[in-house]
């Protein structure tokens, strides 16, 4: 090898270390187990769209729109245990940090598509967790790569709705990938030369575009997911965390935004007109980034091909080709990479890797000693494993606000915060008990106000139990 | 066949100005009809009593003269426009309080107008004056940094020119003096000014005369009357605030004034990007410096919008490359004229906004629980109460004789004390202890919060006065 090339090749390799080490890390994921949930259900009535048998205060009947990463994680969970999840976390980020180094390398050589590859996997950590939203990101990447192959050769790949059936079968994101490949196929019309060209490039890729549309509607979830996004969105937004606008005051949106300032800063410097493609990627990353906290690794993943190119630009070697030796090394060492996570998530820490939520043995026994049908008025971000741990239980509101009506959400959000008429609102939610975080303003104001027991309590949570004198 | 001579200037209607001028004058002279408007913001109040105590030789000092829990002493900083305004309301009443916002927002769209018009042409200035004052507008409220920013841009524009031309302004010495007797802003003013200097492409005597005109900002900064412990204020504040202050914390870029800011950063970029422009260090420099200020925080997206406003009107201008400070396409006596009329547009406005001022001054100020003063001023001296942080500054103007559990000058309480007060307001485990600890025997809070709530359903504590969403509850 010559000296040359060895930096290139060390970052690559970097790289790759750095993902299998971030993916086999332990993780806290409050999502993780209504999804297992979820997919045992499916499992064992084969039922996608129908009326939720453990939600009894949902409005609406529960779609699975993310039914296949949960059918397999559960089939996984059951026959090969908690490690089954550490390693198709670690099988996701891998491929994802190698799919983001490929498309980088249609563009740059190896140092910096190294480099942008590892920036954008720092991005993206905060949302590298073992949840269906992680195959979206896989996905989000492959269709990056393949339509910025498409600005390069124009050819049409219909690979592409196949791909956007299996998105749509995974996760709502689809709806983002459409909209990127949508606005990565304009610029390729743009691009070109001629109108015929372009009418005859308009007609193929808006076929494709139609095409992966098309796709999106026959899964056999039906025409009804395509409506999805905006009824999730709608319910969703005003209660987790991660449909919030992103707050730039961590490392990974940080390490995202800066992605995108650098690029700009060395296309600058090199006073040179990006082209459409380029421009329209740069706004889709930064706007992508900064809209909301949970799409930050899309942002990312559209910035490092960027990146890389800017940075091969300042770079005085010539850029080594995207070769087969290369590329079935990558292949190589991505399979290696995945045997070694393999062989890691079997071990003790594939068991415990889920760190969510946390040593609660004692009231784990005591939610067990309830009778089968007790409604427990549940802490949001707890009530995934509830249903998960004890599917005998009723919560009065899950993670899955989409089927939640929004009055419910209103009421349960008036009463976690101790608002006026927060008793009657309890009282009419028929609870008899409570699991809550230990610091929260219910717990306290049931425990010290309205009288109720501790039933049990360790590490954040409390469970409440009404007192008897109280039911009606 | 003889042709007509085509004419090649735009129509000049009026002393030699554009109709669409004349009509953007105009739409300055109306503005107060739009502007002036009841006082709507809570912080004013809490300058006001600052202006009164100050101004009756009052100093703060430890113990706090008004809060039994302050642990650090209060510094002033907004010391001149809150005695200027303390003695304003004495001789006219509240009218000149409403009056001065609306005045503020025209003064400093008119100084916006200014900084960008040196280098770009009329209707460039006008759309990125439009887009600066929609950055800044939610902060255009009755508060001294409304002066601040009006003080904010010429130093801006000033350092800006400089490291254009190395010409050296020592009238950034005193701006920077008189931003500093104003509002904790000046630290802005000096990092841009850090930024322009260290970016400058100027070198040796140039270079020389631009660092000592910082230094020599940076001295004045610290020659008020606070002393230079001014210096270390904007720490002591920020630590407090980026934790427990909304206007502290990260923006949203779904607000549209984040957008606006971030537009023109997109804008700027686009139009160097588009015209292959190559920009000077301390052009990117402060792009980085408005990218930062616009997502780090939302008090600071003005700023943003200030330090874009010139560059990108000269990019739109596709006067960038120009090197003179006045080299526009039109003359110097032009852009004059244009700001002359500017300004007699204002003074137009001044005296417009007199009457709506009044007559605004005469309603009841917005958000604040005036209709429980008669039973607040009832309550015997020294009461302590708990009050929403919001509403903190009007108690201490409108009640001075009662003692705050908590108000608004968060730098002057240890974080731990912030902490319990606002889990005490969310009703979280201890809120009783912290009522019971503080000794507090009177409570004004919104009728729907937690705090309100648990207190209501306690035996000793009655709630004896409302007023809309407000109500004052007092310890039997």
């Amino acid at each position: 090898m010559k000296a040359g090339r060895l930096p290139g090749v060390v970052v690559s390799i970097t790289t790759l270390v750095l993902a299998l080490g971030w993916s086999l890390a332990p993780y806290r994921e409050v999502d993780t187990w209504w999804h297992l949930r979820v997919g045992d259900h499916i499992l064992k009535s084969g039922q996608l769209v129908g009326t939720d048998p453990w939600a009894a205060f949902a409005e609406r009947p529960y779609a699975a729109t993310q039914w296949l990463p949960e059918v397999v994680a559960a089939w996984a969970v059951e026959h090969v245990g908690m490690g089954a999840l550490l390693w198709l976390r670690a099988l996701s980020v891998v491929t994802l940090t190698v799919l983001v180094y490929a498309t980088a390398r249609q563009r740059a050589g190896r140092l910096p598509s190294g480099i942008a590859a590892t920036w954008a996997l720092v991005a993206s950590g905060a949302g590298l967790n073992p949840r269906p939203q992680l195959i979206s990101f896989v996905l989000a990447a492959l269709v990056v790569l393949a339509c910025l192959r498409t600005v390069a050769d124009r050819r049409t790949r219909w690979w592409l709705v196949p791909v956007f059936w299996l998105w749509a079968c995974s996760h709502g994101l689809w709806s983002v990938g459409l909209a990127v490949m949508g606005v990565l196929l304009a610029t390729a019309v743009l691009e070109l030369r001629g109108s015929e060209a372009r009418r005859a490039a308009s007609l193929r890729f808006g076929g494709l575009w139609v095409a992966c549309l098309v796709a999106v509607g026959l899964t056999p979830i039906g025409p009804r997911l395509l409506l999805t996004p905006f009824t999730v969105a709608g319910t969703a937004a005003g209660l987790a965390e991660e449909w919030q606008p992103t707050p730039v005051n961590n490392a990974f949106s940080v390490a995202a935004v800066g992605m995108v300032v650098v690029t700009t800063l060395l296309w600058l410097s090199a006073a040179r007109r990006p082209r459409p493609w380029e421009s329209a990627t740069l706004v889709m990353s930064l706007g992508l980034t900064l809209v909301m906290w949970r799409l930050v690794p899309l942002g990312a993943i559209l910035a490092a091909p960027l990146l890389a190119q800017a940075l091969q630009a300042r770079l005085s070697g010539p850029r080594e080709a995207w070769s087969a030796g290369e590329r079935n090394a990558a292949g190589a060492a991505w399979l290696a990479a995945v045997v070694v996570a393999g062989l890691v998530a079997a071990g003790p820490s594939g068991a415990s890797a889920q760190r969510f939520p946390g040593p609660i043995e004692r009231v784990d026994a005591a939610l067990a000693a309830l009778p089968r049908g007790t409604i427990v008025l549940d802490d949001f971000a707890i009530s995934g494993w509830l249903l998960w741990a004890h599917p005998d239980l009723v919560p009065v509101l899950d993670l899955r606000a989409e089927i939640y009506s929004s009055d419910l959400i209103r009421d349960y959000r008036t009463m976690e915060r101790v608002g006026p008429g927060w008793r009657d609102l309890v009282k009419e939610s028929g609870a008899t008990h409570a699991l809550l975080d230990r610091g929260s303003s219910l717990a306290d104001a049931l425990e010290h106000r309205a009288g109720w027991e501790v039933a049990a309590t360790e590490g954040d949570y409390v469970l409440l139990t009404m007192p008897a004198g109280a039911r009606g | 066949m003889t042709s007509m001579p085509r004419r090649t200037t735009a129509p000049r209607a009026l002393f030699g100005l554009g109709t669409w001028f004349l009509v953007a004058c105009l739409a300055v002279a109306a503005s107060p009809l739009l502007l002036v408007r009841p006082i709507s913001d809570p912080s004013p109040w809490l300058h006001l009593r600052v202006g009164d105590y100050l101004r009756t030789g009052g100093r703060f000092g430890l113990p706090d003269p008004w809060a039994p829990f302050a642990q650090h002493a209060y510094e002033p900083t907004q010391w001149l426009p809150s005695m200027a305004m303390s003695k304003a309301v004495d001789q006219f009443g509240p009218a000149a309080l409403t009056w001065s916002r609306g005045m503020g927002v025209i003064l400093l769209g008119l100084v916006l107008y200014a900084a960008c018009r040196p280098r770009a042409n009329a209707p460039a200035s006008l759309a990125v004056t439009a887009l600066g004052m929609g950055a800044a507008w939610p902060t255009l409220t009755e508060r001294p940094q409304l002066l601040g920013f009006v003080l904010l841009v010429p130093s801006i524009s000033l350092w800006q020119q400089s490291a254009r031309d190395g010409q050296v302004r020592w009238l950034l010495v005193a701006l920077t003096w008189l931003l500093a007797c104003t509002h904790g802003i000046w630290s802005l003013g000096l990092a841009v000014g850090a930024a322009c200097v260290a970016g400058s492409r100027h070198r040796g005597r140039a270079r020389r005369q631009l660092v000592l005109c910082w230094l020599g900002s940076a001295a004045a900064a610290a020659a008020t009357p606070l002393g230079p412990r001014l210096l270390l204020t904007p720490f002591a504040a920020g630590s407090n605030g980026r934790q427990f202050v909304e206007e502290w914390m990260p923006s949203s870029v779904r607000t549209p004034n984040v957008m606006c800011a971030l537009l023109m950063a997109a804008l700027l970029v686009g139009l160097w990007l588009w015209r292959s422009h190559r920009p000077a260090p301390w052009e990117l420099l402060l792009v980085l410096l408005a990218v930062g200020l616009t997502l780090a925080m939302r008090r600071t997206v003005p700023v943003a919008a200030f330090v874009l406003a010139p560059m990108l009107a000269a990019a739109g201008s596709g006067l960038e490359r120009l090197p003179a400070p006045d080299g526009g396409h039109d003359s110097r006596s032009a852009v004059r004229r244009e700001l002359a009329a500017l300004s007699a547009a204002g003074l137009v406005a001044a005296l417009v906004a007199v009457p709506l001022a009044a007559a605004a001054g005469r309603k009841p100020p917005a958000d604040v629980p005036s209709g429980v003063t008669t039973s607040l001023r009832a309550l015997p001296d020294g009461t302590r109460i708990v009050a929403t942080g919001d509403v903190t500054g009007w108690i201490l103007h409108a009640t001075p004789n009662l003692r705050l559990i908590f108000d608004l000058r968060i730098e002057s309480y240890n974080p731990e004390h912030v902490k319990a007060f606002i889990d005490a307001m969310d009703a979280k485990p201890g809120w009783d202890d912290f009522v019971t600890r503080t000794g507090a025997t009177a409570a004004v809070l919104l009728e729907s919060s937690p705090l309100a709530v648990a207190l209501e359903e306690q035996d000793d504590w009655r709630t004896v006065a409302r007023d809309g969403t407000y109500i004052l509850l007092e310890r039997r």
